[in-house]
């Protein structure tokens, strides 16, 4: 498993303590879209996407399963992108989108389906459609867990808004492919061979019913050992409540070393 | 069934002896669920950046389990007990008391909570009803899990 959690502690916190002072809901316009991704390609693999947009600032969340494990003896990158579509309905392809008979969608059969490259839901540094084939910053192995909070390109979040926006894993297991098919090379990239960079998960994105709330509601009672208690008695109880949630996120990232 | 919007005031739950007002909670600042206060009085909360009870979706009522400090029990107190078929009432400004039935409850350690299966887009009008659970952890000052109760609007009175 593989974990990103890039929102800081202190802020969150902070974040929090500023909530409980205004004392109702922050006041942003937020858009929340959400996606199953289902397999492609025999892949197997099952996962579900969660983005919530404030502005320009995009949370993804997702969780995918049942996807090749190991590449070469290493963990399987798989590239991962939201694409867009502009003049038609975005949507997943079929078995129909195969023209060269080969019995797998390439990502290049795909893409009269769910269009180009918006932005790529890379680990670290840019999620632009230049980063869409670097394998360095690719999810990682069969089941992982990616959460990120990045600037989403205008294009993007058009292509959300109205419904045309398609979350794609790619990386399939040679091994399930026909003989001829995993002799193949990428369409991509002549470099690997076409079961890298073809498409193993695909969802397009809907509009949630709600604004999604993101991580666990924090409904326990709190008791934060070390807090002064007359300071609990002035402070109420949200602030308290946003010292454990801070002590929450140090737990989970320990948790993720073990 | 599917109602139309209309602000919930009042949730009762006869089989763990929950009669309680209802107050709006929004998204924090950092983007997690908004919580009612931590005194043993507080009502639930519902959440108001998604679905009234009753309209198409899962509307998510909130409630602590305990109060601050641990300090007795709170609104959410026994929604564990809840078993599937227990009916929940949730009464609505425009007069319409929805009638729902429980459907499933979910207590799972926190890092296993899954917000799209809490908070996902559902065809019908369902209900999601969220406290804490499981052992209160005194070094995190929390409880490790999550309670989820799932129900569906099955009437209206």
């Amino acid at each position: 498993m593989r974990k990103l959690h890039l929102i800081a502690v202190p802020a969150m916190a902070l974040g929090m303590i500023a909530a409980a002072a205004a004392g109702a809901s922050a006041e942003t316009n937020t858009h929340s879209y959400q996606t199953e991704l289902k397999a492609l390609n025999g892949s197997g693999a099952s996962g579900t996407v969660m983005i919530s947009i404030s502005g320009d600032q995009a949370t993804v969340t997702e969780k995918v399963s049942g996807l090749a494990k190991t590449f070469d003896g290493k963990p399987y990158p798989h590239v991962q992108h939201i694409h867009i579509t502009t003049g038609s309905q975005g949507t997943c392809p079929t078995m129909k989108a195969d023209k060269s008979g080969d019995g797998v969608i390439s990502t290049t059969e795909g893409m009269p389906s769910y269009g180009m490259i918006g932005t790529t839901l890379s680990t670290k540094g840019d999620t632009s459609d230049k980063a869409a084939l670097d394998l360095t910053v690719a999810g990682m192995g069969d089941s992982f867990t990616y959460e990120r909070t990045f600037t989403m390109n205008a294009k993007t979040i058009k292509a959300l808004k109205a419904g045309n926006g398609t979350v794609v894993v790619h990386g399939l297991d040679p091994a399930k492919l026909s003989k001829k098919a995993a002799k193949e090379k990428s369409d991509l990239d002549p470099k690997l061979p076409l079961a890298a960079t073809s498409p193993a998960l695909c969802g397009t994105l809907t509009a949630s019913q709600m604004d999604m709330p993101i991580g666990n509601p924090e409904t326990g009672g709190g008791n934060t050992a070390g807090m002064d208690n007359g300071m609990i008695a002035l402070g109420g109880g949200l602030v308290l409540v946003a010292a454990g949630a801070g002590v929450y996120m140090v737990r989970r990232r320990q948790g993720e070393q073990n | 069934m599917l109602l139309k919007r209309s602000q919930p005031t009042k949730l009762t739950i006869p089989s763990i002896d929950v009669d309680t007002k209802l107050m709006n909670v929004g998204l924090q600042a950092d983007g997690s669920i908004g919580v009612p206060p931590l005194d043993p009085d507080a009502p639930a909360g519902w959440f108001d950046r998604g679905p009234t009870p009753g309209e198409k979706g899962p509307a998510v009522i909130l409630g602590h389990v305990t109060a601050l400090d641990q300090e007795g029990p709170a609104v959410f107190f026994k929604l564990g007990a809840l078993r599937k078929k227990d009916q929940i009432f949730v009464t609505r400004a425009d007069g319409i008391e929805a009638v729902f039935t429980v459907t499933r409850i979910v207590q799972a350690p926190k890092q296993d909570f899954s917000s799209i299966d809490t908070y996902g887009n559902t065809e019908d009008a369902q209900l999601r009803l969220i406290t804490c659970g499981g052992t209160f952890n005194k070094s995190t000052g929390r409880h490790d899990d999550n309670i989820v109760v799932y129900a569906t609007l099955t009437s209206t009175r």
